[in-house]
C-alpha cells in the first residue's frame, strides 16, 4: 500500500514545489542532473572493468597506503573531496575497488581537501572545476558516439563528470537565495555551546552551497570582518568538513549497496573527526599556535592559521580512524547488509547422502529435477507463454492465439537466481559424492551433470530466441507472425511431451517428438524459400527466422536430451538399459521414410 | 534358508558376470512387454480413429514404438547369445 502511494506522493509534493518556488526548481533540476551524472560515470567505468583501469585501481589501491595517497592526490589535483567521494562511489558500484580500499581512498580525500584551504589563504585562488562542465559535456558526448569500447567509456566518464559539475551548478545557483540570509553575527555565542552552534551553521553552509571551500572563503572573509571570533572560525571549518559529506551521500543515491556504505564511512569519518576536533579544539589551537611560532606565520594571521588547524584536525582523525579500518568495513557491512534477492536454494543436496551411492544419485536427480522446473518457467516466459497454459490440455493453437501479448522477462537475471547457483550447487555436490562411487554410479553421475548443461544451454538459446520472438509476435506482417508462431507451438508441443514423460517416467515416449521437430523443419521444408521468394517477408526477416529456428531446435534438442536421461525411473541397470532403446538419428530417419 | 535358494545365492557370489547378465535380461524383458503393451494400445486406438490425421499421429507413434521395440528384441538376442 505504502509503496503504491510513495511514488505518485514523491511527485506531488514535488510539482508543489516547483510551483511555489522557482529556486526549489533549480535545486531539485541540480540534484536529478547530479545523479544522472552519476549514473553516466558509472556506465562508463563499466566499460573498463576486467581491463586496464580495474588493474591499474587495484594496484594503487590494494593497501592501505595506497588508497590513502590515491586519495590525497587526486583531491589535491581535482581540489573537491566531494567529487572523489562520488567518483569512488561510481568505482566501487561498478564493483573496480573493494569497500576498504574505498574507505581509504576517502580518509585521503579528507586530507587533500585541506590543500585547498592552503590555496585559498596563500594564493586567494581555488580551482573553478564548474566551468569545465561545457566543453567535458561535449566532448563526452563526442565519444560516446564512437564505436570503439574504451571511447565510449570515457566518453561516458567525461559527460558523466560534466554532468556532476553541471548539477553542482544548479545547486548552487538554487541555493544562492539562502546564502544571503546567513549573517554570522547574529549567531555569536561564546564557550562550547558557541563551538557547537558554529559547526552546524557550517555544516549547513556546506550543505546550501556545496562546498566546503566556500565556506572556508567565507569564513576568512568573516574573520577578516570581524565578524565572529577566531574560535567559532574554527568550528565553522569543522562543519563544514561534515556538511561537505552531503554531495556524498546524494552521489550514492543511485549506487549500489556498497556506494551507500561508502557514503556512509564518508559521514561516520567526518562526524567522528568534528567531534574530536570540538572535544579538543583548545588542545588544537594551542598545536596550531605552536606551528605557526614555529614557521613564522603571524599570530593574527587567521587565514594561514585556519589552513593548519584544517590539516591537523583532519590529519588527527585520519590517525585516529586509521586502526579501526577493518573494523569500520565489518560495521557497514552489518549495518547495511546487502539485499538478498530471492535465489533458488538447493532441495535435496543433504550431505550425508553423498557416501551413500544410490540416495546421492536419486538426491542429484531431484535436485536436477528442480533445476529443470525453474528452468521450465523461465523457458516459457522466454516463449511469451504461462506454465499454466503448457500444462493445460488446451489445443496448442489456441493457446498460442491468446497468448500474443509478450511477457517482460529478464531471462538473464532469471537464469543468475534461479539458474546459475543451484547448478553450481549441483555440480560440486557431484564432484564431492563422485569420488566414493563405483565406475556404474560414475557413469551415471556425468550423465545427470550433462543434463544441467543441457538445460542450461536451452535457457541460453532461449534467450537469443526470446528478442526476435518478442518482436515479430506482434508484428503487422501475418507471415513473419505466423512463422514465430509455429516456433512457439512446436516448443510449446515439445515441453508437453516432456511433461508427459516426466509424469510417466517413460522416456521412450520423447522419439515421438523428435519425428514431430523433424517434419515441421521450416527452414528444410521450403517454406522460408517460398516466403522469400513471393516476398512476404524481408531478407532480414528471414535471416532473423533461420537462426531462431536454429535456436528453437536447439532447445528442443537440448531438452529431449535431458529429458531422455532425467526423466528415467527405476535402478541404474533399468535406466541404462531403457535408453538404449531410444532411437537415434539414422533409426530415426529410417521411421521417417516408413511413415512418410 | 532352503539349500536350493541357498546355492542360488551362492552361484550368484561366483558368478557375478552371470548375474549381471540376468538381471540385464529381465530389465530388458519388462522393458518389451511395457512395449508391447503400448503397441497394442496404439493399434486399438487406430482401428477406431477416423481422423486422418489424428490416424497419421498414431501411425507414427506406432512406427516408433516397433523400431524401439525391434531393437530392444535385438539386443536381448545378442544377449542371450553371449550367455550361451
Amino acid at each position: 500500500m505504502i509503496k503504491n502511494i510513495f511514488l505518485p506522493t514523491i511527485f506531488l509534493i514535488l510539482t508543489y514545489g516547483f510551483w511555489i518556488s522557482p529556486d526549489f526548481k533549480e535545486i531539485a533540476a541540480g540534484v536529478a542532473i547530479f545523479l544522472f551524472g552519476m549514473l553516466f560515470m558509472e556506465e562508463g567505468f563499466k566499460a573498463f572493468t576486467g581491463g586496464i583501469l580495474e588493474k591499474l585501481l587495484q594496484k594503487t589501491t590494494d593497501k592501505l597506503w595506497k588508497s590513502l595517497s590515491f586519495g590525497v592526490i587526486s583531491t589535491t589535483l581535482m581540489q573537491s573531496s566531494s567529487l572523489v567521494s562520488v567518483i569512488t562511489i561510481s568505482f566501487l558500484s561498478a564493483g573496480l575497488i573493494g569497500l576498504a580500499a574505498g574507505v581509504g581512498i576517502i580518509f585521503g580525500a579528507n586530507l587533500g581537501t585541506t590543500t585547498g584551504a592552503w590555496l585559498i589563504a596563500g594564493f586567494g585562488l581555488k580551482v573553478k572545476i564548474s566551468a569545465y562542465a561545457m566543453p567535458m559535456l561535449v566532448f563526452g558526448i563526442i565519444m560516446i558516439f564512437q564505436k570503439s569500447r574504451s571511447l565510449k567509456g570515457l566518453g561516458y566518464i567525461l559527460a558523466g563528470l560534466g554532468f556532476l559539475f553541471l548539477g553542482i551548478h544548479y545547486m548552487k545557483e538554487g541555493f544562492e537565495a539562502f546564502r544571503t540570509t546567513i549573517d554570522l553575527k547574529d549567531f555569536a555565542v561564546a564557550g562550547y555551546p558557541g563551538l557547537f552552534l558554529f559547526a552546524l551553521l557550517g555544516i549547513a553552509a556546506t550543505v546550501i552551497m556545496q562546498s566546503s571551500h566556500a565556506t572556508l572563503v567565507i569564513i576568512i572573509t568573516a574573520l577578516a570582518a570581524e565578524q565572529i571570533t577566531y574560535e567559532n572560525g574554527l568550528a565553522l571549518a569543522i562543519g563544514a568538513n561534515v556538511g561537505t559529506t552531503i554531495t556524498a551521500i546524494i552521489g550514492s543515491l543511485s549506487a549500489n549497496i556498497q556506494g551507500k556504505r561508502l557514503a556512509m564511512a564518508h559521514l561516520i569519518f567526518n562526524l567522528v573527526t568534528a567531534i574530536i576536533a570540538i572535544v579538543f579544539i583548545y588542545q588544537i589551537m594551542a598545536s596550531v599556535d605552536g606551528f605557526a611560532l614555529w614557521v613564522g606565520i603571524a599570530a593574527d594571521d587567521y587565514t594561514l592559521k585556519l589552513a593548519v588547524f584544517h590539516t591537523i584536525f583532519n590529519s588527527i582523525g585520519i590517525l585516529v580512524m586509521i586502526p579501526f579500518t577493518h573494523q569500520l568495513v565489518n560495521f557497514l557491512m552489518k549495518l547495511m547488509p546487502e539485499k538478498k534477492v530471492s535465489v533458488a536454494t538447493p532441495k535435496y543436496l543433504d550431505p550425508a547422502a553423498e557416501a551413500i551411492s544410490d540416495t546421492a544419485i536419486e538426491s542429484i536427480r531431484k535436485e536436477t529435477l528442480h533445476l529443470y522446473d525453474n528452468a521450465f518457467t523461465i523457458i516459457a516466459h522466454g516463449l511469451n507463454l504461462h506454465k499454466h497454459d503448457i500444462l493445460s490440455d488446451q489445443d496448442p493453437k489456441s493457446v498460442i492465439a491468446h497468448n500474443q501479448k509478450p511477457i517482460p522477462i529478464d531471462i538473464n537475471d532469471k537464469y543468475n537466481r534461479n539458474v546459475k547457483g543451484l547448478y553450481s550447487d549441483i555440480v560440486a555436490f557431484i564432484s564431492r559424492a563422485q569420488a566414493q562411487m563405483t565406475a556404474e554410479h560414475g557413469n551415471e553421475l556425468f550423465e545427470l551433470r550433462t543434463v544441467g548443461r543441457d538445460i542450461v544451454e536451452a535457457i541460453k538459446h532461449t534467450q537469443h530466441l526470446h528478442k526476435n520472438l518478442s518482436r515479430y509476435i506482434i508484428s503487422n506482417n501475418p507471415h513473419i507472425r505466423g512463422e514465430y508462431n509455429k516456433i512457439r507451438i512446436q516448443l510449446l508441443s515439445v515441453l508437453r511431451h516432456l511433461e508427459e514423460a516426466k509424469a510417466g517416467g517413460d522416456i521412450l515416449e520423447l522419439d515421438n517428438i523428435k519425428l514431430e521437430i523433424e517434419a515441421n523443419d521450416t527452414t528444410a521444408d521450403g517454406t522460408l524459400e517460398r516466403l522469400i521468394h513471393e516476398g512476404k517477408i524481408s531478407a532480414e526477416m528471414a535471416t532473423s527466422l533461420m537462426n531462431d529456428t536454429s535456436y528453437a531446435q536447439g532447445v528442443s534438442k537440448n531438452l529431449i536430451k535431458m529429458g531422455e536421461v532425467l526423466f528415467a525411473t527405476g535402478d541404474i541397470d533399468m535406466k541404462t538399459l531403457e535408453r538404449s532403446l531410444v532411437l537415434d538419428n539414422d533409426e530415426m530417419q529410417e521411421v521417417s521414410r516408413q511413415v512418410s | 534358508m532352503k539349500t536350493p535358494k541357498l546355492l542360488k545365492i551362492v552361484q550368484r557370489f561366483l558368478s557375478a558376470d552371470q548375474a549381471e547378465q540376468y538381471k540385464k535380461t529381465k530389465c530388458f524383458k519388462e522393458i518389451l512387454d511395457k512395449l508391447k503393451k503400448k503397441e497394442r494400445t496404439l493399434k486399438h486406438k487406430l482401428a477406431q480413429e477416423q481422423d486422418p490425421e489424428k490416424r497419421q499421429q498414431l501411425n507414427k507413434k506406432l512406427a516408433i514404438v516397433y523400431a524401439q521395440r525391434c531393437k530392444g528384441v535385438d539386443a536381448l538376442r545378442a544377449l542371450k547369445k553371449k550367455k550361451n
